[in-house]
């Protein structure tokens, strides 16, 4: 041993040079020579296949290498049992070598240990940091007596050093085959020992990596645990109570009652929030609340050129223009005589053709025309449960409403780019007319649902009909607003 | 059904660029060969999902004609990002994006996304415009850059869905104020639920008031 000693320290300074390697095979080489001599013939011609062999590893290692430098990890757990498998053929390989030069083997198993110490002490320098010398050397000297004894057949879960030491053992047997082979080789010697050297280093590194991983995973299921079981429950409060009740004998039916009634009584409310939710939700759905939006963003843009528009004019000008203004404001908002105007399907048809086509020609009514004749066939129609009727009342309302704020926001399209302007008055008028036509026709649809639904005589019954008149007045809030923000569009369009 | 965030686009280009068809294949997933010239503003909507967020996309897609540039210009302002679009079969097209983008810059907020889309890369053998051109402009003037076809659906998902990724990060980054809805977005209803029915018509009287 004190020959390792003396070669090991030599090497340690080599590796301080920053230059390990070059310097060991130098070390390696001088030993080498010796055993030759002592080596028998045989040997010579199984270690020759071991190195084309290990020729082969090499190539194959250096290409896994590469995998694992593009973070191909996968690739390189792979390669593992590949590699392991050889390695172990080899290992059986060498026993013959031991046997037959067993003196020589110790040798250079000695040797090598401290070869793959001194690597490990790089690699594995986290673990190996708190360690000897000493201790890394009779470690690495038990390994390698181990291995003369057929390593291989260790099973179990070898700690974290035994793995990795096992690997780096594995690789001085190896190491062996290879030092006996090279001198005699008419290939390097130095080419083979670098070789040698980077087989053990991506050895080591793989089951380092292997370890790691290992752990990292054990950590992070252990961390899932502890997030799941204290998802929803800090600190684990309502499980160490579920635990500890236990002796107060709460038992399980009280606990899953308990849990039923809590959750029906949040369902119920969870439904009245969808009722609720319900008309907006659809109006949305129909595109009712976009097409509101968009006129609003129109209407907004006119008032700003309006008030633009009438700062530059002053005087008797002025006045005249803001009368004009007021003019079709009151134009646009004639008192609906009867409240109570109800229309009917065809009566809609008639009275929307002839207004539309006075306020602009281009703009469609055959959707709005659509949903209206829709909705009263829809309402002629067989119904199964008044909740039925409540939910196609409230979707008729929305729809129809929806239908007629695209119609409004095309017709302020249209109002805005139409570059003749001059029935503007007409338009105003038509426009009050069209209002009116909408609101009667929201209103029939209510009546018609709320007429189907006092067949029935339900607890509900007067509640269902009270919200459908609810969302009938809602609709007609929505068109009265979309009405109000074409005003500034048409007024706009007369100066 | 909900989501989480409402992103408003607005599209622009040229008439006949195929703005529309666009939406179609994104909303509706197909294509019609002959498409109405649009009026005034349509609209499509679809939920998508960023970073496991359902977001609801609601487009403004406009008339590239002239006459309504007028209308166009109103959707700006309440926009979270536009696509610019292009037709890489008519160069004519593509010059006139410089006048798009001074249009979108100047009546648009600062943070809107834009996204330049050179579209009908199904025609190669039409090709006037070259990717590389595209590419260069939208470098030019920090565009993202995407040619799709609405024809084939090539790459249409795509640039729906990267403009709103662009969006999403920018919420994340903090650079949009959320609650301000005039930015093009608006937080899903489940934040606010209670008054969604009663229509907003208490704060929008001031509309009439003109003079």
């Amino acid at each position: 041993m004190s020959d390792s000693e003396v070669e090991f320290e030599s090497a340690d300074e080599g590796s301080k040079s920053g230059d390990g390697w070059e310097i060991e095979t130098d070390f390696d080489l001088p030993d080498l020579e010796q055993s030759i001599e002592s080596k028998p013939t045989e040997i010579k011609s199984s270690a020759l296949s071991s190195v084309s062999d290990l020729a082969n590893i090499d190539q194959y290692i250096e290409h896994k290498h590469k995998n694992t430098k593009s973070s191909n990890q996968t690739n390189t757990f792979d390669a593992i049992p590949t590699l392991q498998s050889r390695l172990d053929k080899l290992t059986i390989d060498s026993d013959d070598t031991n046997s037959k030069s067993h003196t020589l083997k110790e040798d250079i198993t000695a040797d090598n240990a401290l070869k793959e110490t001194n690597c490990q002490s790089s690699v594995w320098g986290g673990w190996s940091s708190g360690w000897s010398m000493n201790s890394l050397i009779s470690t690495a000297s038990a390994i390698t007596n181990h291995v003369s004894q057929g390593l291989t057949s260790v099973i179990g879960a070898p700690s974290p050093e035994e793995l990795a030491s096992m690997s780096s053992n594995k690789v001085t047997l190896l190491n062996d085959k290879l030092t006996e082979e090279s001198s005699e080789s008419i290939l390097d010697t130095n080419y083979f020992l670098s070789n040698v050297s980077q087989i053990t280093k991506i050895v080591e590194n793989t089951g380092s990596k292997l370890i790691n991983g290992g752990l990292d995973t054990l950590e992070s299921v252990g961390k899932k645990t502890l997030e799941v079981l204290q998802e929803g429950d800090p600190g684990l409060r309502k499980k160490r109570a579920l635990f500890f009740q236990n002796s107060e004998k709460i038992n399980l039916s009280q606990v899953l009652q308990e849990a039923k009634e809590k959750s029906e009584i949040e369902s119920k409310q969870n439904n009245q929030i969808v009722e609720n939710k319900d008309y907006a939700y659809l109006l949305d759905s129909f595109q009712g609340l976009i097409h509101l939006e968009s006129l609003e963003l129109l209407s907004k843009q006119c008032q700003m050129k309006l008030q633009t528009v009438l700062l530059s004019y002053s005087g008797t000008q002025l006045t005249d223009i803001q009368d004009t203004l007021e003019q079709i404001k009151g134009l646009c908002y004639l008192v609906c005589d009867d409240d109570e105007k109800l229309m009917n399907d065809e009566e809609f048809k008639k009275c929307l053709i002839t207004t539309i086509n006075k306020i602009s020609v281009d703009v469609k009514i055959d959707k709005i025309l659509k949903v209206s004749s829709s909705i009263d066939n829809k309402s002629n129609g067989e119904f199964d449960t008044e909740d039925c009727i409540h939910d196609e009342a409230i979707s008729a309302l929305a729809e129809l409403t929806a239908a007629a704020m695209e119609l409004y926001y095309k017709l302020g399209e249209m109002i805005m780019i139409d570059t003749q302007n001059h029935q503007v008055f007409v338009k105003a008028e038509n426009l009050s007319h069209l209002n009116e036509a909408v609101c009667c026709r929201i209103r029939s649809v209510a009546n018609k649902y709320a007429c189907l639904l006092t067949q029935f005589d339900a607890d509900d019954t007067s509640n269902n009909i009270s919200d459908i008149y609810l969302e009938s007045s809602n609709s007609s809030s929505y068109i009265q607003d979309a009405a109000q923000l074409l005003l500034p569009i048409l007024q706009l369009s007369v100066i | 059904m909900s989501y989480a965030y409402l992103f408003k686009y607005i599209i622009i280009g040229d008439t006949g660029v195929g703005k529309s068809c666009l939406l179609l294949q994104f909303t509706d997933k197909r294509f019609q060969p002959v498409h109405d010239l649009t009026i005034g503003v349509e609209f499509g909507a679809r939920l998508v999902s960023i970073d496991t967020k359902p977001i609801k996309l609601q487009i403004w897609d406009t008339a590239g004609q002239e006459a309504f540039r007028s209308i166009t210009r109103s959707y700006y302002r309440g926009a979270a990002g536009a696509l610019l679009v292009y037709d890489i079969t008519r160069r004519d097209t593509f010059n006139h994006l410089t006048t798009w983008l001074e249009d979108a810059r100047q009546h648009s907020n600062s943070n809107m996304v834009i996204m330049l889309i050179g579209n009908k890369s199904d025609l190669e053998t039409k090709r006037e415009v070259k990717k590389e051109e595209g590419e260069a402009f939208a470098r030019e003037h920090g565009l993202v850059f995407m040619e799709t076809s609405a024809k084939t659906s090539d790459n249409v998902e795509e640039a729906f869905i990267n403009t709103a990724k662009e969006i999403y990060e920018k919420i994340q980054e903090g650079v949009f104020d959320i609650n301000n809805e005039a930015n093009g977005i608006k937080i899903g209803p489940q934040h606010s639920t209670g008054n969604s029915s009663i229509p907003g018509g208490n704060n929008r009287s001031s509309g009439n008031g003109c003079c």
